[in-house]
């Protein structure tokens, strides 16, 4: 599983993130909404797993790991937070 | 690399090079008919050669030049410096991308944008002359208007990420909207985008907003993608050849798109920093009642720091404060409108020069482009000047083998044989050595042909009128000096023409000739190099230097009045010592002169200045044409490291007792049929005994003037060949010393001098 919920609270993508990810994804934003999701070490996202995180729009702690989403999408994703800082 | 870009490198350096010397040239003398063609000459061989190697963006601004300089040749338009400026500003930046290349073999990424905007600086430089090209604005194409809405938007929300590529003809934009249930069949629709050919634009957005997280469904396909490309609609149609249904594509002609707002942009946050600054230097200027003083230069203060900031000079910043830091505590704003004069000169200089940012600061466009070849690796060059060395080392063996065969019986005549050989293979490794020295000299031109456009820039900087003239640049010297040489001139240049040389108003109110004289001069005084600085300026005064040294605590006051005027002048050198009273952009904060010693002491050299009030001031530099490389054996003695130089030493002996007798008070051996008398090298330099008294006692045997003396020490420890570098300050008077050198582990090493130490 490439999405788990760290030891400080916040949501992390590791390694590439294929379509079967979006479900647990969402899971895990909709059951902690202020979660801060920390894509610093992800892989090439699907795009579903993207589109979760377009449409909840969580704090993401980057930059995001995979450079294509980094250059082309990050910088319109909203304030990035800092890795580490936990606001659940 | 290979070596057709091996090539191009180094002739583009060359080209470029020349190209430079003969604008800046045309811009003094104007151009012959000679002096453009071999411009043009230049940078169509440039253009050319970039082709070759493949660097079209490279070509885009060369060839822009080009029309310039035919304009010019065709007599169209007159060479202006208006003129000349962009045209070296596109040969510093061809400079700057050959260095790039020769690095990463590619240009850096906004590459793109710079050339676009230097080939428009130049092509309006044509389109204002009176025969304009006409006909390069590209028509048949369709216009903006007629777009759809979706891509107008996208362009507008965008623009200020859009990076646009010269030499492309062709946008063409999508939308794509992928079906909902696109992923149940695999479909990963950024997969697909992520394969779109030069990309220069994309967003992504849902396509309907959902009301509550719990409508958020990760199933199903809800994303609008748009992007546009640098490429053609039917290279756009063939990534999406799956999709056609779900996706549209339209051309976008260039001219729908912005131009990059890169440098429009800081140039026009820099006009603005500077009208603002400009109006401080005016709310300064109107005065007011004394009480309100350190209040007004506060928010003076405040906002033109502000101004600068926003208009990315944060550099500029520090002089700022601090000049009115100085104004509040000395209740005077004179000092604090010449740094704000000086500012606004620089930002100035900036907008109108399309510079980068630092450049008023930086020595970007001033440094010599660096890895001039000599067209030899210079490693390989090296490795002969090491070899010819070890052999000459390796023949002095032979007189050991000569004095071998002398004990043998009948030895002599072998002995004598081998002598001879050893002074002719001496004779000839000593001529190769010297050869091998000689491939590394290159004269001094090579330092000096940089100066020219420097001082252009830097007078026009500071507003002074200054005529360069060089002598002696055939003088050769070691390619390590004369690399070491150019920042200790640079900065003397920087000083000589900001601090030095007078404003033309000053000067014709002196009567002194307009333009100032600025000279270099080199020349061989034996084995040395004397490089001199000499300008016509205000000179230095004795007394200012004087009360100078007093207030900065340099010296003691009793101590400063007993120095002559020559000593007096010494003191520029120290660090933390400058006469200019404001700070300048140029140079100047009160480091600088320690600097410039500090480089050529290290090298071996020796920095005078002389200097007359009114009359202008000489800095002599003096070198070592090469750098010498002292050989020396480390011994250690009374608990300290020393260095003896291996030429006064003949060898080292490990005597037994029963070797050692006593001659009248001296303890002495025998050492080939001669009586060599032994001292303790403690004792010669006071250092403390060595305690542990051992059977064996080590001795170095140096010979000095045809005395042998058997030199009594601890421990010998390495052989090496080292850079000597003289005693100063407090040790300057010390005896028995050559001088100090840095050992590996950055501890100093004293070099004996064993002339003045031996009884």
């Amino acid at each position: 599983m490439s999405v788990r919920r760290g030891e400080d609270g916040a949501i992390v993508l590791e390694g590439p993130c294929p379509v079967e990810d979006a479900e647990p994804l969402l899971q895990l934003l909709q059951a902690a909404p202020v979660a801060i999701c920390d894509w610093t070490r992800c892989g090439e996202l699907h795009t579903a797993v993207v589109q979760v995180l377009l449409a909840v729009r969580p704090a993401l702690a980057g930059p995001c790991g995979d450079p294509w989403i980094a250059r082309w999408l990050e910088p319109g994703m909203g304030a990035a937070a800092q890795p580490g800082a936990t606001q659940v | 690399m290979n070596a057709l870009h091996d090539q191009f490198v180094a002739e583009a350096r060359e080209l470029i090079q020349q190209a430079t010397d003969d604008l800046v040239a045309a811009e003094r003398e104007g151009f012959s008919d000679e002096r453009i063609d071999r411009v043009f000459r230049a940078f169509h061989t440039l253009k050319g050669s970039a082709g070759v190697v493949d660097l079209p963006l490279m070509g885009l601004v060369l060839h822009a030049a080009e029309d310039v300089l035919a304009a010019i040749q065709a007599g169209r338009i007159g060479a202006t410096s208006t003129l000349i400026d962009p045209l070296l500003a596109s040969l510093d930046q061809v400079a700057s991308w050959v260095d790039d290349f020769d690095a990463d073999q590619v240009l850096p990424p906004e590459a793109g944008a710079t050339a676009r905007t230097l080939a428009e600086r130049l092509q309006a430089i044509l389109d204002g002359a009176p025969s304009a090209r006409a006909g390069r604005v590209p028509t048949g194409q369709p216009s903006a208007d007629a777009l759809p809405a979706w891509t107008r938007g996208l362009i507008e929300a965008q623009v200020a990420r859009l990076r646009l590529e010269p030499l492309v003809m062709h946008y063409s934009a999508f939308s794509y909207r992928p079906r909902a249930g696109c992923f149940f069949d695999g479909d990963d629709p950024l997969a697909l985008v992520r394969r779109v050919p030069n990309l220069i634009a994309f967003g992504a957005e849902l396509a309907q907003t959902p009301q509550t997280l719990s409508e958020v469904d990760p199933y199903e396909c809800n994303l609008r993608l748009d992007g546009i490309a640098a490429a053609t609609q039917a290279e756009l149609a063939a990534v999406f050849r799956l999709v056609p249904d779900q996706v549209s594509i339209v051309e976008v002609p260039p001219g729908a798109l912005p131009m990059p707002p890169v440098a429009s942009r800081s140039d026009a946050a820099t006009a603005l920093a500077r009208s603002i600054i400009q109006e401080q230097l005016e709310v300064l200027r109107v005065g007011g009642e004394a009480g309100s003083f350190g209040g007004r230069v506060g928010s003076v203060i405040r906002v033109a720091v502000g101004a600068l900031r926003y208009g990315g000079r944060e550099d500029l910043i520090d002089a700022v404060e601090q000049a009115g830091r100085a104004a509040v505590a000395q209740a005077d704003a004179t000092m604090l409108h010449e740094v704000i004069d000086a500012t606004l000169r620089s930002l100035a200089t900036s907008a109108q020069g399309a510079a980068s940012p630092d450049d008023a600061r930086s020595d970007r466009p001033l440094s010599r482009s660096h890895g001039r070849s000599l067209r030899v690796d210079e490693a390989r060059v090296d490795a002969l000047v090491d070899l010819a060395g070890e052999l000459l080392v390796a023949t002095h063996g032979v007189a050991h083998l000569a004095r071998r065969a002398e004990a043998e019986v009948e030895g002599h005549v072998l002995a004598n044989a081998l002598r001879e050989r050893k002074e002719a293979l001496e004779r000839i490794a000593g001529s190769i050595h010297e050869a091998a020295l000689q491939l590394r000299m290159v004269p001094v031109a090579q330092v000096f042909r940089s100066f020219p456009r420097a001082v252009r820039d830097l007078a026009q900087q500071l507003g002074k009128d200054v005529k360069l003239a060089s002598f002696g640049e055939t003088t050769e010297a070691d390619k390590t000096i004369a690399d070491l040489l150019f920042e200790p001139m640079m900065h003397l240049i920087r000083n000589a023409l900001d601090h030095g040389i007078e404003t033309p108003d000053e000067r014709r109110a002196a009567a002194k000739p307009l333009p100032a004289r600025l000279t270099l001069r080199a020349a061989r005084a034996g084995d040395r190099l004397i490089v001199e600085v000499a300008d016509d300026g205000r000179g230095i005064d004795p007394q200012i230097v004087r009360r100078k040294a007093g207030e900065k605590g340099l010296m003691a006051g009793d101590e400063l009045a007993a120095l002559s005027d020559e000593q007096i002048m010494d003191l520029v050198f120290a660090a933390g010592f400058s006469t200019a009273t404001d700070v300048s952009a140029v140079s100047g904060r009160g480091v600088g002169m320690d600097v410039v010693r500090e480089t050529i002491e290290r090298i071996g050299g020796r920095v005078a200045l002389k200097s007359e009030v009114g009359v202008g001031t000489t800095v002599t530099l003096d070198f070592p044409t090469n750098i010498a490389l002292l050989r020396i054996m480390v011994v250690e003695t009374g608990g300290q490291l020393l260095g003896i130089p291996m030429d006064a030493v003949l060898e080292t002996v490990r005597l037994t007792p029963d070797r050692i007798s006593r001659f009248k008070n001296n303890d002495g051996f025998v050492l080939h049929d001669r009586v060599v008398p032994i001292c303790a090298l403690a004792q010669l330099l006071s250092l403390p005994a060595s305690k542990a008294s051992r059977l064996e006692r080590l001795v170095v045997v140096a010979e000095i003037g045809g005395r042998r003396t058997a030199l009594e020490v601890d421990a010998i420890r390495e052989r090496l060949e080292v850079v000597l570098k003289p005693l100063q300050g407090l040790l300057s008077k010390a005896r028995g010393y050559a001088g100090t050198t840095l050992l590996g582990d950055g501890t100093v090493l004293l070099v004996l001098d064993l002339k003045e130490i031996l009884p």
